[in-house]
């Protein structure tokens, strides 16, 4: 039946080149060096997707998400194994694929479509949906060198998703466009989704995951950890995540670190309700971000900061300082440690990230800046009761008013 | 899925590609795809100064007793650009759109082939340009007229299996794209363009079979019988050329679908 996925026993296998021969000096100069390291990005992953079910690849970064999806699209083919599709495939791995810059909006669809496998007649009669869904009307004869990169990203998006494949692939591209573009895009996928379309969605937004899939394949290593109903596989990702990062002790993220160092922040830890090191953070608990740090020489007009994020590149949720808090620091000399404890954490269950900061009063100066370079993760407690970042103490009244 | 349907599914693609080539390619520009034609012209200015007047180089008497150094190389030369052109516009056909080839699946020969066929189209204009020319001369361009197709098929073919080989070979060994350079200026005094095939064979004799192995020779030679002397060309050298197109075609083909399914890796 068209829209089924088999995925069995795949492994793939890339080679990572020091540097590779690229030229024929090169190649006579080091014909019998092995220049490459060999890496599985996938071992042996098999599992199977029933028409019409929207399934969730979630993991870390290079765990194999990824390359699992460009194996099912047929980029990429696997050493060993072997996928077997369905049913037309959509591939939204990347929007605005093979766009030319001098080319209008028009002729853009036209070539974007057709590499995408739609035929000419197809695109022809969705076109003006095309158009409509990206609201470019009064643009799309316009060469696309023109627009802005928010404008070319929601033509390539409407484009794909007007493909209305049997499976649609996806990866990560939900977080394209402003935000009223993003709702415009999910509504899409469920619309898709009730129309019977099989989706295979790759994204961090484990919020997402459990909204709009009906199971999840979690991928560590390259291999098969966990394959269920979604919410299932979701916290099951989010205890074993969190038990890693948990016992590495704010584990470095790709951030940014920045600052003269006079004073610098020497390591940074995220302690749960009981204040033990690697105990679990918990929703609706209360936590202790701890910084230790070595003052190299005395400095006066230090301040702390934390900021929390909602994901590495997603919204800043707060920023605290002492000096916002009206906290007192004095001189800092030698070594210290400084906590910032939060109540009852707000927060519902998923990763966040953290930017610590020693900073001089005015915030024009930084000392030791760690940007989003740490994170934790805050794992469900007895009582969530919310989806999206923040808990709010809520309840819910219903009154209603009795019919005759 | 087989080949065939395949292919037949990539017609669109295949389209719109070409269309990207030829449109994209002029944009801005004020002549077009008039600079296509420039090229051959002021090669052919060039050739017919140092080769025609300086060293004095004899054209071939046709059978009506014309000859005419420019329209000999002409004829020659605008073959020859649609070979080199399809060898350097295939290096870079695959290398060019990296990103596509990482993020797509769509039918990859789509890529050389659509370059060849846009430099055809332009081939094409400049047969038009190369008619008036040799009309005005009064040349017998037109009585052999309808054995054309099977050298322009000929040519076709070859182009295509040329850039298959040279756009799979140039993504692993960048160096290609500059021995390409190398390569077709060594083919190009290697096939009699500039000068008549009479002058090899009185210096090679008896090793002419080896110089005519060559299948540029035979397909150039196929053009100049039917636009120079107005004659129905040998059946020999038509399949010899026919046969050698085919043959780097098919071999080009296999080699391209064997590389394949590593393009994303490599790219």
């Amino acid at each position: 039946m068209a829209g089924s996925i088999r995925v069995e026993g795949v492994s793939k296998r890339f080679r990572l080149y020091h540097e590779r021969p690229r030229s024929f000096k090169e190649m006579l100069v080091r014909r019998r060096k092995r220049v490459y390291d060999e890496f599985w990005a996938l071992r042996d992953v098999s599992f199977e997707v029933h028409p019409g079910q929207s399934v969730g690849l979630i993991g870390a970064n290079g765990s194999g998400k990824s390359t699992l999806l460009k194996c099912l699209a047929g980029i990429l083919k696997p050493e060993e194994g072997r996928t077997v599709v369905d049913g037309k495939i959509g591939a939204l791995l990347e929007v605005g694929a093979g766009f030319h810059p001098e080319l209008t909006g028009r002729e853009n669809v036209y070539l974007n479509g057709s590499i995408l496998g739609l035929s000419r007649a197809e695109i022809r009669s969705r076109f003006d949906e095309i158009v409509e869904f990206a609201d470019l009307e009064d643009f799309i004869d316009t060469p696309v060198k023109a627009y802005s990169s928010g404008m070319y990203v929601r033509l390539g998006f409407a484009i794909a998703v007007n493909v209305r494949p049997d499976i649609l692939l996806v990866d990560e591209v939900l977080a394209v466009g402003d935000e009223q573009f993003q709702r415009k895009c999910l509504a899409k996928f469920e619309q898709m989704r009730a129309e019977g379309r099989t989706i295979v969605l790759v994204t961090h937004a484990l919020d997402t995951v459990k909204a709009m899939c009906d199971r999840a394949v979690y991928l560590r290593k390259g291999r098969v950890a966990h394959v269920g109903e979604a919410h299932e596989v979701v916290d099951e990702y989010l205890t074993s995540v969190g038990e890693v990062t948990n016992r590495e002790q704010g584990m470095i993220l790709e951030g940014q670190r920045f600052g003269t160092r006079q004073v610098e922040i020497t390591a940074v830890e995220c302690l749960g309700p009981d204040g033990t090191p690697g105990s679990p953070i918990i929703a609706g608990r209360p936590m202790t971000i701890r910084l230790h740090w070595l003052a190299h020489e005395p400095v006066d007009d230090a301040e702390f900061r934390v900021d929390f994020w909602a994901h590495v590149n997603g919204v800043r949720i707060a920023e605290h300082t002492t000096r916002l808090s009206r906290t007192p620091v004095g001189r800092l000399a030698g070594e210290g440690t400084t906590e910032l404890r939060v109540g009852d954490v707000p927060l519902v269950p998923g990763i966040y990230a953290l930017s610590v900061a020693i900073q001089n009063r005015d915030g024009t100066r930084d000392y030791d800046h760690h940007d989003r370079r740490h994170h934790f993760t805050v794992e469900p407690g007895d009582d969530d009761r919310g989806a999206g970042v923040l808990a709010l103490p809520v309840t819910w009244e219903i009154t209603q008013k009795v019919s005759p | 899925m087989g080949t065939i349907s395949e292919i037949l599914d990539s017609r669109d693609l295949l389209r719109n590609l070409v269309n990207r080539e030829l449109k994209a390619g002029y944009k801005g520009s004020v002549l077009g795809m008039g600079w296509s034609l420039v090229n051959p012209l002021v090669t052919t200015v060039i050739f017919a100064l140092v080769f025609g007047v300086i060293l004095r180089i004899d054209p071939p008497v046709n059978p009506r007793g014309q000859s005419n150094f420019a329209a000999y190389l002409l004829i020659g030369l605008m073959p020859w650009n649609y070979l080199s052109l399809s060898l350097t516009a295939g290096a870079s056909s695959l290398v060019a759109n990296g990103n596509l080839l990482r993020k797509v699946y769509f039918f990859r020969p789509a890529l050389p082939a659509s370059t060849v066929i846009a430099n055809g189209v332009n081939f094409l204009a400049s047969l038009v340009v190369l008619f008036a020319f040799l009309a005005f001369l009064r040349f017998p361009w037109y009585p052999a007229l309808w054995m054309l197709p099977v050298p322009m098929f000929s040519l076709f073919v070859l182009c295509l299996g040329l850039s298959l080989l040279s756009s799979v070979t140039n993504l692993y060994f960048r160096d290609t794209q500059y021995l390409i350079g190398l390569f077709t200026q060594v083919w190009f005094y290697l096939t009699p363009i500039v000068y008549p095939i009479s002058l090899v064979e009185a210096q090679i004799g008896d090793w002419l079979w080896l110089y005519n192995l060559n299948p540029a020779t035979a397909l150039i030679d196929t053009f100049r019988a039917i636009l120079y002397n107005g004659e129905v060309p040998m059946l020999a050298t038509v399949l010899w050329s026919l046969g050698t197109s085919v043959a780097v075609f098919v071999v080009g083909w296999i080699v391209f679908r064997r590389a394949e399914p590593h393009f994303a890796e490599e790219v």
